[in-house]
């Protein structure tokens, strides 16, 4: 109850501050020269469009990826009946997690910005750049929570005659889920934060707002668009929190509270 | 490519004191911080502080949900109503600090909180007081964690260290400013690259220093 | 009904874990596989179900040779109870129960009948336990829902690893009474691996004694006892005199009965 209280008075007063600092609009005077409402709108509304659009990006590689890193050898059916064996990809398990440790040892704003030497400057290098940052949360989180399964849980499980299939989905997926979705709530609240800074290399979203006043030194403009940037980030993060506490499953919550 | 090495060939008084200038934010911040926040985390593992660990716990986590552009924009707005300048190094320490004491401040509670308690009590049943219990059984035993959360700081802190430059820190983020803002890509790439090679190195340093400092005892396990 | 023949695991860095390994297990008998940790018991019971892989010699479980069987119908048709860690912790009591009865497709209601009948029989009501979590109960309560787990599908045969292993003596000796009661009911052939010389007396019709990897002594407890073959066999039962008085006591107990 307490952290609602927390939660609930921090967003009213970020977004207040956000909306305070646009009404200052009408005092044509002063001295700062706020984004009108229209332009607030749209940069907030492209800004959650980049971070969703990145997100299910990183999700669609990261947690295939690491899942495919923990499955030794083993054959799949595809449709007509073609059966084909992968290899063990087990043995890719150092270079995917080391290279998502040292993926993740770059600095964000080192990465996007290489991005234009590389891509050049546009929408596609700004995504491309902070899906690579997002992907790094996510492939290590879900790689830990599946290796990290008591193996005797999955010894039991075989012992019983359940097939790799029956494993995967009714054991494993299960107990992994948990620890994989907070991959994808810190991969989240991360990605919100680097496409503010994805501006730089010709992304959409809050970061015009923000580096407009970075640059012209105005640290009202600079809060007229990191505020909302920031609500975005915690409101993400708790939506994203709740959904995961949805879907762990109840006996492993019960343990949790007990401990 | 060619270009920036070109410059860094030309220039290699400039990169040097970048780097510099870089490391000595980043030093700076780290040492500030670790103080705080090993200072803090031990604090709220005391008893009866529960309900103030959990608020604390929670407005760090959510600081730390916080874009880095964000935190510069308050601090910048804070300093300059409070009549102090609102650009360069004070700012962007203060930043740092708040970022990189979340880490140390999150380790050092668990690890605290996570010192099997037979051992506490066999401290106490030996004669420790209270003190000698923290500093002779705790803390030695939580410091394998300590570090694992310093070092993430220290990453986390060299990253935003380069940020910070936009409001005027210096450091390695100033080639990649000043390249971005004029499509220098020659900048960019020094930037960039020296940057990230600064934080793997230091990442690197770190886990020999936390191999290091872990006592013995713990190592064999 | 099990019958090892010549059975032999070398894993592949060169290691023999199993060594010629020959013997026979009736129709409802406890048989129990006994050794000091290392010696290769939990290996070949697990090569019973192909949880591990034979590379030499043949199993046959009712005759028929087991790497003939498919695998899983092979596993579904094997009980299986291990240390309490083995129980699903994100279903409850009585989905564990089910979780072969519903791999061989038996109907809900069978199943769900078949889950209340199960814990009735390793002593827990199944009105309050049938919809807790294992994270809800006590050490013995999880291993009662263990072997109920394995008694799932009523297989004839079971294998057991330790399954009483990881709870206080006095529980223990407790679940021990009440399985061989059980046991007294439901006649299953069972393969039960333990490191205890008292449990494995106590519970055992028959005791595979293990060294090395291979099979030192087959026969009843109370042979093992007074007609060891050799040193080996009257070290590890009767090293220590008091003991042997402890488990003589115990094997004559079981005669009696």
């Amino acid at each position: 109850m307490r952290r609602y209280i927390v939660l609930v008075s921090i967003l009213t007063l970020l977004i207040g501050l956000s909306v305070w600092i646009t009404s200052l609009e009408w005092i044509k005077e002063g001295v700062y020269k706020p984004f009108p409402w229209s332009d607030v709108l749209n940069c907030t509304w492209s800004h959650l469009w980049m971070v969703l659009i990145a997100e299910s990006i990183a999700i669609a590689i990261g947690v295939p990826l690491a899942i495919l890193v923990t499955r030794p050898r083993f054959a799949i059916r595809l449709p007509f009946g073609i059966l084909v064996t992968l290899p063990d990809f087990r043995k890719l398990a150092p270079v995917v997690v080391g290279g998502a440790n040292v993926g993740q040892t770059i600095p964000s704003l080192a990465l996007i910005a290489i991005m234009a030497p590389i891509l050049g400057f546009g929408l596609n290098s700004a995504l491309v750049a902070i899906v690579i940052w997002g992907l790094l949360p996510i492939v290590r989180n879900s790689y830990a929570a599946i290796n990290n399964i008591d193996p005797a849980i999955v010894e039991a499980a075989s012992g019983m005659g359940m097939t790799r299939g029956q494993i995967a989905r009714k054991i494993e997926l299960p107990l992994a889920l948990p620890i994989i979705m907070v991959g994808i709530r810190i991969s989240t609240v991360i990605t919100v934060g680097t496409t503010e800074l994805a501006v730089l290399v010709g992304g959409a979203g809050l970061g015009r707002i923000t580096l407009t006043g970075v640059f012209s030194m105005q640290p009202l403009t600079i809060l007229q668009g990191t505020a909302l940037t920031s609500a975005m980030a915690i409101a993400l993060g708790f939506i994203l929190e709740y959904i995961g506490r949805r879907m762990t499953a109840r006996g492993l919550k019960v343990k949790a509270q007990m401990s | 490519m060619l270009e920036a090495w070109e410059y860094v060939i030309n220039h290699p008084e400039k990169l040097a004191g970048w780097t510099l200038d870089h490391l000595q934010i980043t030093f700076v911040a780290i040492v500030i911080a670790v103080i705080l926040g090993v200072a803090l985390g031990v604090y709220i593992t005391g008893k009866g502080k529960e309900h103030i660990a959990d608020i604390v716990l929670y407005i760090a986590d959510i600081a730390m949900t916080t874009p880095s552009l964000a935190l510069f924009g308050f601090l910048m707005l804070i300093l300059s109503s409070i009549g102090l300048r609102a650009i360069g190094f004070l700012p962007a320490v203060i930043a740092l600090i708040i970022y990189g004491q979340l880490p140390i401040l999150r380790n050092t509670y668990t690890a605290i909180r996570e010192v099997d308690p037979a051992m506490i009590e066999a401290g106490r049943a030996m004669g420790m007081t209270e003190k000698q219990v923290l500093f002779k059984v705790k803390l030695p035993l939580a410091v394998p964690v300590i570090m694992a959360g310093l070092r993430n700081a220290i990453v986390l802190i060299i990253g935003i260290a380069a940020i910070a430059a936009m409001i005027g820190a210096g450091g390695l983020g100033v080639p990649i400013w000043r390249g971005l803002r004029n499509a220098r890509m020659d900048l960019i790439i020094v930037g960039g690259v020296s940057v990230s090679i600064l934080a793997l190195l230091v990442d690197a340093l770190m886990s020999r220093v936390e191999q290091w400092v872990t006592p013995k005892g713990l190592k064999t396990r | 009904m099990i019958r090892l023949d010549n059975v032999t695991k070398v894993y592949p860095d060169g290691t023999e874990a199993v060594k010629e390994m020959s013997f026979e297990v009736g129709k409802g008998e406890f048989c129990v596989l006994l050794g000091t940790s290392g010696c290769g018991k939990t290996t070949t019971m697990k090569m019973i179900n192909r949880l591990i892989s034979i590379t030499g010699g043949n199993i046959y479980i009712d005759g028929v040779d087991n790497a003939k069987i498919d695998e899983n119908e092979l596993r579904r048709s094997i009980g299986y109870a291990i240390q309490e860690i083995g129980l699903f912790p994100h279903m409850t009591v009585g989905q564990n129960i089910e979780t072969v009865p519903v791999l061989k497709g038996w109907p809900k209601a069978q199943r769900k009948e078949r889950a209340e009948q199960l814990l009735e029989l390793v002593g827990m009501a199944p009105r309050e336990f049938i919809g807790k979590y294992p994270s809800e109960l006590s050490g013995g309560q999880r291993q009662r829902v263990g072997v109920a787990r394995a008694l799932g599908a009523d297989p004839p045969v079971l294998l057991m690893d330790e399954p009483f292993g990881a709870i206080d003596p006095i529980t223990r000796t407790k679940l021990q009474d009440e399985f061989l009661n059980i046991q007294q009911e439901i006649k299953k052939t069972i393969i039960f691996v333990t490191h205890d010389i008292f449990e494995a007396i106590k519970m055992g019709d028959k005791i595979v004694l293990m060294k090395d990897g291979r099979l030192v002594q087959y026969d009843t407890p109370a042979n093992l006892l007074y007609k060891p073959e050799n040193k080996f066999v009257e070290n590890f039962f009767g090293a220590d005199q008091a003991i042997k008085k402890a488990l003589e006591e115990i094997s004559k107990r079981r005669q009696s009965e």
